[in-house]
């Protein structure tokens, strides 16, 4: 190798593509000064809202169809494929250009995102602990866009090719994929749903396939500029694309996956803990089709009731598997029951006041320590048949328990701050409003893989936690009213930035469903805080559920 | 640019040419002697030959005696008596010859030869007016 | 004699189609060598493999004594590869091509290079896609010549080329002679430009290589062979079939017109008086590279004779 030569590469590339480079570098620090000045832009600001989202989004598409541009005029400069190549008749060996090119994409396109991010965390009062466990996901970010377009720019001769090439394969790509997916939702419907549902395993499932990509794209430069034979880098680049989409179809293993442990400890005991069945509030209707090729089919659904729930916990239902058993003995087991996603928390209210030493939570759901949920799901032709016999329900759920507890406590003042692990929360201005009053908080937080408040991949869930206002005084709180402002430009940019600024909303009238409970005025307020609490998981436990004379569609 | 021209015509060596040239200019006086001769790279680069057969070239006029190679000066033409009159007539033999072939080709005689030389002698050396 | 080039059976396939078949060629050093041939007969082909462009189907290749396939920067040094069909870094400008080529050569002759570029007239500060054909070439060859390679190889570099570029371009090439070392080896279509210059000739034809010798001796043995016939003797085609040695056969009225390609004054006319035996005259005439490159074509080595 032909160290001498290497400065000389690296310079005559950086003059090729200095243009282009200039973009992406002035992108690059736009994104950085976006996230880094902590702006956030509230809910129900339109306008900022979506200039915020269209910056959001925008700037790191741009980045990557920059790079799309720029890699193929950096590595096509000495194209490895054809005869006509200039640099093939000079001395200069492969291995340099090689070098030259790895030293290039490293230090120019791979560190300053890095150190962008570091500065962006700095500025942003970080811990070093949070940025170096930032690093592999930068990383990770950074390679799995540079290696694969950087192996295709390595198999054409020029940029037109490259386009050719990298259209053609993200479209094969796409459509063996629907292929596969629509397969699965054919065949196998259940592990399909199941699957989509667990955002997390969705989640690593593509991170495991980008890995996939890096290693064969990197195998395929590496034969490309050491052998040149352009019939074993095809093969690599099959392996590899077919290799991807089958870890993105079937890979297992979710990387962040908490583990959950069986809970009995000795401050849980859950020995006692029993479920009922409201037998009025089941009701019946058309289950969600998915396979146009199978039958109609019903779901149940019904509230559950539990006792001796320990104070200060809940429970959510995960699974039910249950069985009807009908007076004339025939037995019907149920299909898949399927939860439903994307509700928002449900909080109960015994369980947030005793996160709140005991002071009542006056405007919660007076139905909470139920639990709502499917409980059956059956071929409709059947329940057209049985609605309205009397049978025994039989069942075994599935639950997860949580524990609520205080994680910050905030004076209703502007400037107030608490930190919760890698969450930073101020409140920006307190609003007194006729009824009730409005906060504004500033919340940052990390948006890193390893970090508990990790939603890149269910950013639509709620984070796991509510606020209250509570007057111990009085002995009095309330929860924030519904507000039904989504706010876009987080969501959208919790998909792809680390660090994620946003303001929050709350809205606290006292009252439910329109009718007064509290006074929410000066008084009450001064001697109120703010308070956070958290659902942490406190472990899983299955529970037997018998229900006599449970009809399908009984009579109101 | 060369002393001299060459018209290089197909059939012949490039060698031959050249070398032929080269002793017509020096015979006929157009080179004198101690004036200098083109290099082997001149020669070549002038009339874009190669500079192997101009190399051959310079080496058979010096072994001629036509040129020589002075320390310091390079190649110059030869000092040596003035070309004798067969020398002068050796030169004049590819002309002569193409005018025989071409006669006997139309089937004419020597007495036509002998008088169309000398019709043409005497027009061009009459005297101007 | 040293040579410089030098193949074995090399053979190369595109596809179903041979290009080149078991060739055998020999490039003495220190020559002007003209592969020759018509269009497809494998020249490009050919010089792309001994420069390790393209790798040979069977057979090896040797370049400077080094097999092809193992050619590396040190040989490459050395080397200088002119083609109309090899891009160059187009965005560059000429002066910045140049300097980017320097760094490469260690042998790489600054003077020498100037000297090029202001008898080449090329402007350094323009871009080389905004050159026109002419000047891409003069570039191409200046950023192969600077260094002053052992071994110069131009594949078709004339293609395209104005008249007045084509001289410059000789001349840029003449250039390299000061140096004790070269090789010169031009694969052309077009000889009417190298004739003064070569002294080997190679002559492919499909894939093969139907001659390869000295011009001088090239030039010796071919003549263009005129006979009279007697008057009033129309044949319109010959007794007897003519030797195998004669190209181009044609009898038209009272001549018997044919290229001679082992001449040798008395055994030619003996062989045209056996045939012929009432000839009248026979007039031979020295044939200039690029007529005996035009008989050649014209009658490639499988095909039968012509009327």
């Amino acid at each position: 190798m032909q160290t001498a030569l290497l400065p000389h590469l690296i310079w005559k590339d950086l003059r090729h593509v200095r243009v282009v480079f200039g973009l992406w570098l002035l992108l690059l620090l736009a994104q950085g000064v976006l996230i880094g000045s902590g702006f956030s832009v509230g809910p129900g600001q339109m306008l900022w809202q979506i200039a915020y989202t269209i910056l959001a989004m925008g700037i790191p598409i741009l980045q990557g169809l920059v790079l799309v541009i720029l890699i193929p005029l950096l590595i096509q400069d000495e194209a490895l494929v054809g005869t006509t190549a200039f640099w093939f008749t000079r001395p200069i060996s492969r291995g340099t250009v090689l070098v030259a090119k790895v030293l290039f994409v490293v230090g120019l396109l791979v560190i300053p995102p890095l150190v962008v991010e570091l500065l962006v965390f700095l500025v942003n009062g970080i811990q070093t602990r949070d940025i170096v466990r930032a690093l592999p996901q930068v990383l990770y970010t950074s390679l799995s866009l540079i290696v694969p377009i950087a192996a295709l720019s390595t198999l054409t001769r020029s940029f037109a090719r490259f386009a050719i090439w990298l259209v053609s394969v993200s479209m094969a790509v796409m459509a063996f994929g629907f292929v596969v997916q629509f397969g699965r939702m054919l065949f196998s419907m259940e592990t399909f749903m199941t699957d989509s549902q667990n955002t997390s395993l969705l989640f690593s499932r593509s991170i495991a396939a980008g890995l996939c990509g890096i290693v064969g794209g990197a195998l395929v430069i590496g034969n490309q500029y050491l052998t040149r034979r352009m019939r074993t880098s095809f093969v690599i680049l099959i392996v590899t694309v077919a290799s991807s989409i089958c870890v993105q179809m079937l890979w297992n293993y979710d990387f962040f996956k908490r583990p959950e442990s069986a809970a009995n400890t000795s401050t849980f005991r859950t020995d006692s803990v029993s479920v009922a069945l409201n037998p009025k509030s089941v009701f019946a209707k058309d289950a969600l089709q998915f396979s146009p090729m199978s039958d109609p089919r019903t779901s149940i659904s019904a509230r559950f009731k539990f006792s001796a729930v320990p104070h200060g916990y809940q429970l959510e239902i995960a699974d039910v598997q249950s069985e009807l058993t009908f007076a004339d003995g025939t037995k019907l087991p149920s299909g898949k029951v399927t939860a439903l996603p994307g509700l928002p928390d449900q909080w109960w209210a015994s369980a947030l006041s005793e996160a709140i030493d005991g002071v009542p939570v006056l405007n919660g759901d007076p139905d909470s320590g139920e639990v709502f949920g499917q409980v059956f799901s059956l071929d409709t032709s059947i329940f057209q048949e049985r609605k309205s016999e009397s049978a025994t329900l039989r069942g075994t759920l599935s639950l997860k328990a949580k524990y609520l507890t205080v994680v910050g406590r905030l004076p209703l003042r502007s400037g107030a701050r608490m930190v919760d692990g890698s969450r930073h929360v101020e409140i920006a201005t307190v609003v007194k409003q006729t009824t009730g009053c409005r906060l504004i908080l500033r919340e940052r937080k990390l948006n890193l893989w390893s970090t508990s408040t990790f939603s890149q991949f269910n950013p639509l869930a709620g984070d796991g936690g509510v606020y209250l206002l509570v007057n111990r005084a009085r002995n009095q709180a309330i929860l924030p009213d519904q507000n039904f402002n989504f706010d876009m430009a987080s969501t959208f940019l919790q998909a792809t930035a680390m660090l994620v600024n946003r303001s929050i909303v709350l809205d606290f009238s006292g009252s439910r469903r329109d009718k007064e409970i509290v006074l929410v005025d000066a008084d009450w307020l001064a001697g109120a805080e703010l308070v956070r609490v958290q659902a942490e998981s406190a472990g899983t436990l299955k529970r037997e559920l018998t229900a006599d004379n449970f009809v399908l569609s009984p009579k109101k | 640019m060369l002393p001299f021209q060459i018209q290089f015509k197909p059939g012949q060596t490039v060698y031959g040419q050249v070398v032929y040239g080269a002793k017509k200019a020096i015979v006929s006086g157009l080179l004198r002697p101690a004036d200098h001769f083109p290099s082997v790279r001149q020669l070549s680069q002038e009339l874009k030959i190669n500079p192997n057969t101009a190399h051959k070239v310079v080496s058979a006029l010096i072994n001629d005696g036509l040129l020589e190679v002075l320390p310091g000066v390079g190649t110059v033409v030869a000092k040596s008596p003035a070309p004798s009159r067969a020398a002068r007539r050796e030169l004049l033999s590819n002309d002569v010859e193409r005018v025989v072939v071409e006669a006997l080709k139309l089937e004419l005689g020597l007495d036509d030869v002998t008088s169309a030389i000398t019709q043409t002698w005497q027009r061009i050396t009459k005297p101007k007016l | 004699m040293n040579a410089i080039i030098e193949t074995n059976m090399l053979s190369f396939r595109y596809g179903a189609q041979e290009a080149v078949r078991d060739l055998n060629l020999t490039v003495p050093q220190g020559s002007i060598f003209a592969l020759l041939g018509p269009n497809g007969a494998g020249k490009t082909t050919t010089l792309k493999a001994l420069m390790n462009i393209v790798e040979p189907t069977s057979g090896e290749a040797f370049v400077m004594g080094v097999p092809t396939t193992r050619l590396g920067p040190k040989e490459f040094q050395r080397i200088g590869y002119v083609s109309e069909n090899q891009e160059l870094p187009e965005w560059m400008t000429v002066g910045a091509f140049l300097d980017y080529c320097r760094a490469l050569y260690p042998t790489w002759d600054a003077a020498f290079c100037s000297r090029l570029t202001e008898q080449f007239q090329l402007p350094l500060d323009r871009k080389l896609k905004q050159l026109s054909r002419g000047m891409k070439m003069k570039a191409a060859l200046l950023s192969s010549l600077a260094y002053r390679p052992r071994l110069l190889v131009l594949d078709e570099p004339f293609s395209g080329l104005d008249p007045l570029a084509r001289d410059e371009f000789i001349s840029g090439m003449l250039a390299l002679v000061d140096e004790s070392d070269w090789t010169i080896v031009i694969s052309s279509h077009d000889i009417e430009e190298v004739e003064r210059l070569v002294d080997w000739v190679g002559f492919l034809e499909k894939g093969g290589l139907r001659l390869c010798e000295p011009v001088a001796k090239l030039l010796e043995r071919f003549r263009r062979i005129e006979v009279v016939l007697a008057t009033g003797a129309v044949r319109e085609s010959p007794p007897r079939l003519p030797h195998p040695d004669w190209l181009d056969v044609s009898v038209q009225s009272h001549a018997l017109r044919f290229v001679e390609s082992q001449y040798q004054a008395d055994e030619t006319n003996r062989r045209v008086q056996e045939i012929y035996p009432d000839a009248k005259e026979i007039q031979s005439s020295p044939m200039s590279l690029r007529e005996i490159f035009v008989a050649l074509a014209r009658c490639p080595q499988t095909s039968t004779l012509k009327k």
